[in-house]
C-alpha cells in the first residue's frame, strides 16, 4: 500500500519498508535546474551562430564527466589517483580495436568497452588496499604511462604512433552540423546522467560511509564498516564510469590514439578540472570542466603560440587563489554540502 | 610557500606537475627545436673496450661521479646536523618545529640541493643523449619506480632499488635484447615486491 505524506518541504511516498522523499522547496533545486536548462539551451543558439562552441560544450561535458568519477574515486577510497586516464585508455582502446576488427557500432561496443574497464579497475583494485599515501599517488600516475609505452610497443595492435582509424562514428545523421548539435546533447545527457548517479550516491547511506572512509579510515574500520569492501567497490564503479568516457572519445572521433589521452598533460587537465572546479565537489566539476574548456578554446584563439605556455600558468596561480575552487566562491553563501578532503599522505 | 600548504599536499603535487610543464612548455617556446640539443660539456671523448663490450668514456665517468653524489648525499643526510634536520622534518615537522629547526628555511634549502644531482647528471649525459624539453618524463617514470621501490624517504632502500631497477633495465634491453619493456617490466616488478612489501624494500622514514 502508498502512502503519501505531504511536509512542509518534502512529499514522502512509503511502500511497505521502503520510503523515497522529494523535495519541495526551492533553494534545493531550483539553482540546478536553472544551469541545467541553459546548458541544454545554449547549443541550440550556438548551432545558428557559433557552431564551434558546440565542440568546445561537448570537450566541456566530458571533463566533467571524467572528474566526477574521480571525485567518487577520492572520497570512496580515501585516495588520490593520478592516473583517471588509464581507464580512458582501456575503454577507448576496447570500443576503436572492435568496431575496427568487426565493424561494430557504439551500442555493440559499449558493453566490451564497460566490461574491459571493470575487469582493468578489477585487476588493479587491490593497490587501494596495499598502497597507502604517496604510494598510491605515484603508482597510479605511472599506470598510464606505462600503458602509453604498451601502445608503442604493440604499435601493430594499437598504433600507438599514428592512433587507429575507421572507428564507426557515434552518430550519423548525414549532416556534419546536425552530428555536431545532437553529439553535444549526448555529451550533456551523460554528463548530467554522471552527475545525478554520482551525487545520488554520496547523498546515499552508501556516499556517507564512503565519506567516513575518506575522512578517517580507521575510525570507520572501528564502527563496523568492512573498507575493503567499500573501497573497492567505489574504484571499480568510478573507473568504468572513465571507461565510457573512453568509449565516447573512440566513437566520437572515429579514431582513437593513446598519445593523446594517456600523458601527463591530459590528465593534468582533469586533475585541475577536479581542484578549480571544487575540489572533489560533484557539482564544481561541471564548473571546472567549462571553465577550462573554454578558458583554453579563448585562449587558443587569442593568444597565439604562448598559449600552452600561459594556459598552465594561469591555472597554477588558480590553484593557489581559489582554496576551495571556484564553486567553493557559491558555497561560501550556501554552506550546506559535504566538503571532502583530499588525502595524499596519511 | 610550501610550508603555507603543507596540509593541502594534493595541490602541493599538482603545482609540482604544473611547474615541470610550464618549464616545459617555456623551453619549448623560447628555443623552439624539434631535434635533440647537444651540448658541449663532454669530459672525455673516446670509449672504453672491454672485451665485446663498449662504453663511452664520458658515461663511465658519469657513473663515477654519480656514485660519489650518492656518497656526498648518504654522508650530509646521515653526518652532518642540516641533514639530520631535514630528516627530522621529513617524519615530523611539529616535533622538528619544537627543537628549533626552521621549517621555512629548510625548505628552501632542500628544494635546492635537489637540483644538484639532475643537473649535474643532464650536463653529464647531454653529450651522450640528446636534451629535449620533454625529456623529464622519461626520468620522473624511472625516479618514481624507484623510490616507491625503495620505501619514500629511506636512503638505503633508495639506493638498493636504483640498482635493482636500473640491472632491470640492464637485462631486459642487453640480455634479452627488448629495450621497449624496460619500464613495463620495472613496473611489474615493483608492484610484485610491493605486494610481498607493501613498504617496499626499506620501511619509509626510517633512519637508514
Amino acid at each position: 500500500m502508498v502512502e503519501t505524506e505531504l511536509k512542509r518541504d518534502r512529499i514522502i511516498i512509503r511502500l511497505g519498508t521502503k520510503k523515497w522523499e522529494w523535495t519541495l522547496e526551492p533553494r534545493y533545486w531550483r539553482n540546478t535546474l536553472i544551469w541545467a536548462a541553459v546548458l541544454f539551451l545554449l547549443p541550440i543558439p550556438c548551432y545558428f551562430f557559433l557552431p564551434g562552441i558546440i565542440n568546445t560544450m561537448i570537450s566541456a561535458n566530458i571533463y566533467a564527466a571524467i572528474a566526477m568519477p574521480l571525485a567518487l574515486m577520492t572520497i570512496g577510497t580515501g585516495r588520490m589517483n593520478f592516473g583517471p586516464q588509464f581507464y580512458i585508455g582501456v575503454g577507448g582502446y576496447t570500443a576503436a580495436l572492435l568496431s575496427i576488427a568487426y565493424g561494430w557500432g557504439p551500442l555493440t561496443t559499449l558493453p566490451f568497452a564497460i566490461l574491459t574497464s571493470m575487469l582493468a579497475a578489477l585487476l588493479f583494485s587491490p593497490l587501494v588496499i596495499m598502497a597507502r599515501g604517496l604510494y598510491y599517488v605515484l603508482l597510479t600516475l605511472l599506470l598510464p604511462l606505462v600503458f602509453l609505452e604498451v601502445t608503442f610497443i604493440y604499435t601493430d595492435i594499437f598504433k600507438g604512433d599514428t592512433g587507429l582509424f575507421g572507428i564507426v562514428p557515434l552518430l550519423n545523421t548525414g549532416n556534419a552540423k546536425i552530428n555536431f548539435l545532437l553529439i553535444g546533447y549526448f555529451s550533456t545527457a551523460l554528463m548530467f546522467a554522471y552527475l545525478w548517479i554520482i551525487n545520488k550516491v554520496l547523498k546515499s547511506r552508501y556516499g556517507l560511509i564512503m565519506a567516513t572512509i575518506n575522512d578517517d579510515e580507521e575510525v570507520a574500520h572501528s564502527i563496523g564498516i568492512n573498507i575493503n569492501k567499500v573501497k573497492i567497490i567505489a574504484f571499480v564503479s568510478a573507473a568504468t564510469l572513465v571507461g565510457i568516457i573512453g568509449w565516447f572519445y573512440a566513437h566520437y572521433f572515429s579514431s582513437f590514439a593513446g598519445i593523446t589521452y594517456l600523458p601527463l598533460t591530459f590528465m593534468l587537465k582533469i586533475l585541475l578540472v577536479l581542484m578549480i572546479g571544487g575540489r572533489a565537489q560533484v557539482f564544481g566539476c561541471v564548473v571546472g570542466g567549462y571553465f577550462i574548456a573554454f578558458l583554453e578554446m579563448l585562449m587558443i584563439r587569442f593568444m597565439g603560440p604562448i598559449q600552452p605556455l600561459l594556459f598552465p600558468i594561469i591555472l597554477l596561480v588558480l590553484l593557489f587563489v581559489l582554496r576551495e575552487g571556484l564553486f567553493g566562491l557559491y558555497r561560501k553563501r550556501r554552506y550546506r554540502e559535504y566538503l571532502p578532503t583530499i588525502h595524499v599522505r596519511r | 610557500m610550501i610550508k603555507k600548504y603543507l596540509h593541502t599536499e594534493d595541490v602541493l603535487l599538482t603545482a609540482l606537475l604544473l611547474v615541470a610543464l610550464i618549464v616545459e612548455q617555456a623551453a619549448n617556446y623560447f628555443y623552439p627545436i624539434q631535434a635533440g640539443v647537444y651540448l658541449e660539456t663532454t669530459l672525455a671523448s673516446g670509449i672504453y673496450e672491454f672485451g665485446e663490450i663498449v662504453v663511452p668514456k664520458q658515461l663511465l665517468i658519469g657513473a663515477v661521479i654519480a656514485l660519489l653524489m650518492t656518497g656526498a648525499f648518504v654522508f650530509f643526510f646521515i653526518k652532518t646536523k642540516t641533514g639530520m634536520a631535514i630528516r627530522a622534518l621529513s617524519q615530523d615537522i611539529y616535533s622538528s618545529k619544537i627543537v628549533g629547526i626552521n621549517v621555512e628555511r629548510l625548505y628552501m634549502f632542500t628544494m635546492m640541493i635537489v637540483l644538484l644531482p639532475v643537473i649535474i647528471g643532464t650536463l653529464i649525459t647531454a653529450p651522450v643523449w640528446s636534451l629535449e624539453p620533454q625529456m623529464g618524463w622519461y626520468y620522473m617514470v624511472t625516479a618514481i619506480l624507484v623510490s616507491v621501490l625503495g620505501g619514500l624517504g629511506n636512503i638505503k632502500g633508495t639506493i638498493m632499488a636504483s640498482f635493482l631497477i636500473g640491472f632491470v633495465h640492464a637485462i631486459v634491453c642487453f640480455v634479452i635484447g627488448e629495450p621497449r619493456f624496460m619500464n613495463l617490466s620495472a613496473l611489474i616488478l615493483v608492484m610484485v615486491i610491493l605486494v610481498i612489501r607493501p613498504q617496499g624494500l626499506a620501511r619509509s622514514e626510517s633512519l637508514w
